[in-house]
């Protein structure tokens, strides 16, 4: 594998990598041509694009930033089973802001992040937490159909979700399962910002039958996965 | 369209608002003038921001945009709520409220199940964001390392000797500002002082200091420009001001850039 400099024209393949991860989690948001194409234009990233390449494919990429005296690591993002990558990214991008003589390097990262235990080995000083993440549910009947969508990608298990009232069958046939909760709940199941099997412990997600099919279909519906997002607005 | 609940109008911001908004924006986030809208606007296109205006002044704002959060790569629209500000006169009257109430019903009409939003956890208005059903959350963790701390304080001070000559509230402060403030922490000291016009960064002690502000330099820096981790970290005394209590308090407005109380 091999580290580099980012060259000009690449940017597709590095949007790639990044939409190759979106694939695979939960939270990332969908970036419009036109903000990469602002992001790459950024002064103070130049010369702090580099990617990782292994056998002529591209597969990591890491963006850092220099401004005011201050370095930022701003994203290093891999394909999914390439996490060595992310740790030579890191090892560059901060090699690289200590050669520009930054006086202070920042970085962050979600809860949910696989850069994070990255991070935690970097030497960086962990500073309290400030920041977080809020999600809120505005329309529960257009959660459903969203839910609908996602479930229907996840599994092909026919499953009834029910909110209140309210309720959706994904898939065809009788449901195997029908699970109820609140709005606010399937929200956080949908995004990652909850877990199933703990929801499930405190009674805020109840299903039936109660049959281990029933559970296997559920969990499959709402794997355990961790909310992570790289971008703020 | 906009509509009015008593003496406030709910609607949309207009290009004529921002002179008004920059000053809502600077009581509740950072300095920030007209034209700093401007450019963000421009650079925002999708972005519509709604505005309470209390009896022709704009009081308050808060921003919204439909982004696209991916699950498993499978697109769920949510309502990127951002810039939620209040002038420092017009708080605890409801504004934020109304206009997040507003937020939500424009969400609702286009479909969008959810709404999204990132805050501080010792912000106010998190309480606003609770009531609103904003219960699913997930905390950033930050990092920081200062190798170079005189390089890093000149350029905090730089901005500082710019910015606070451009606004009368800036003025008045440093007009009175004859300090010497020496910062320690265990591993370095420097001595911030200003002769009339600049700030002026030193290494070491320099000098017999008016102030003297303590603490590690990870929250030291953390402080700067940010008012609630100044105010926590000197609560629990993680970092210790030592000095004239007038010089303190002018003190933690220069270095927060908060300047209500």
């Amino acid at each position: 594998m091999r580290v580099r400099t980012m060259r000009p024209g690449e940017l597709p393949r590095v949007k790639a990598v990044y939409e190759a991860r979106t694939a695979a989690s939960v939270g990332l948001i969908r970036r419009s041509a036109a903000s990469w194409r602002g992001w790459r234009r950024r002064k103070r990233t130049r010369g702090l694009w580099i990617v990782a390449e292994d056998r002529a494919a591209i597969v990591a990429y890491g963006v850092a930033s220099m401004e005011g005296g201050s370095g930022g690591l701003d994203e290093v993002v891999w394909l999914p089973g390439h996490n060595d990558a992310g740790t030579r990214l890191l090892d560059e991008l901060l090699r690289r802001l200590h050669r520009r003589r930054a006086a202070l390097i920042g970085a962050q990262a979600m809860a949910g992040s696989p850069l994070l235990p990255l991070l935690k080995r970097t030497g960086l000083d962990p500073i309290p937490e400030m920041g977080v993440f809020m999600a809120a549910v505005t329309d529960a009947r257009a959660l459903l159909r969203d839910a609908k969508r996602i479930l229907l990608a996840r599994t092909k298990l026919p499953i009834r979700l029910r909110i209140g009232r309210m309720s959706v069958n994904t898939g065809k046939g009788r449901p195997c399962v029908t699970a109820t909760m609140d709005a606010r709940v399937l929200l956080g199941l949908l995004l990652g910002l909850r877990s199933l099997r703990v929801n499930l412990r405190r009674g805020t997600v109840s299903y039936a039958p109660r049959t281990g099919d029933a559970l296997e279909a559920l969990r499959a519906a709402f794997p355990e996965r961790t909310f992570s997002i790289q971008d703020t607005w | 369209m906009p509509f009015r609940d008593g003496r406030v109008v709910v609607r949309l911001e207009r290009p004529s608002d921002y002179v008004q908004l920059a000053r809502v924006y600077t009581d509740a986030f950072a300095p920030t003038t007209a034209g700093d809208l401007r450019r963000v606007r421009r650079q925002r296109p999708k972005e519509q921001t709604l505005v309470a205006v209390v009896d022709g002044v704009v009081a308050s704002a808060v921003s919204i945009e439909i982004g696209e959060l991916l699950v498993d790569g499978i697109p769920v629209r949510t309502g990127c709520i951002a810039s939620v500000a209040t002038d420092w006169d017009h708080r605890r009257q409801g504004l934020a409220t109304l206009l997040l109430r507003e937020a939500h019903r424009r969400l609702r009409a286009r479909g969008v199940s959810n709404a999204s939003l990132f805050t501080l956890y010792n912000l106010p208005a998190i309480r606003i964001y609770k009531r609103f059903g904003y219960t699913e959350t997930s905390a950033w963790r930050r990092f920081l390392k200062l190798y170079r701390p005189i390089p890093w304080l000149e350029a905090r001070f730089a901005y500082r000797s710019n910015w606070l000559q451009r606004t009368p509230f800036g003025r008045e402060a440093l007009a009175r500002w004859r300090e010497r403030v020496l910062l320690r922490t265990p591993e370095w000291s420097a001595t911030i002082s200003f002769d009339g016009k600049r700030f002026r960064v030193q290494s070491g002690r320099r000098g017999r200091p008016t102030l003297v502000v303590r603490g590690a330099a990870r929250l030291l820096l953390n402080c700067f420009g940010n008012r609630l981790a100044y105010d926590a970290a000197v609560r629990r005394e993680a970092v210790r001001v030592t000095g004239p209590p007038e010089a303190s308090r002018l003190w933690r407005r220069i270095q927060t850039l908060e300047w209500r109380e």
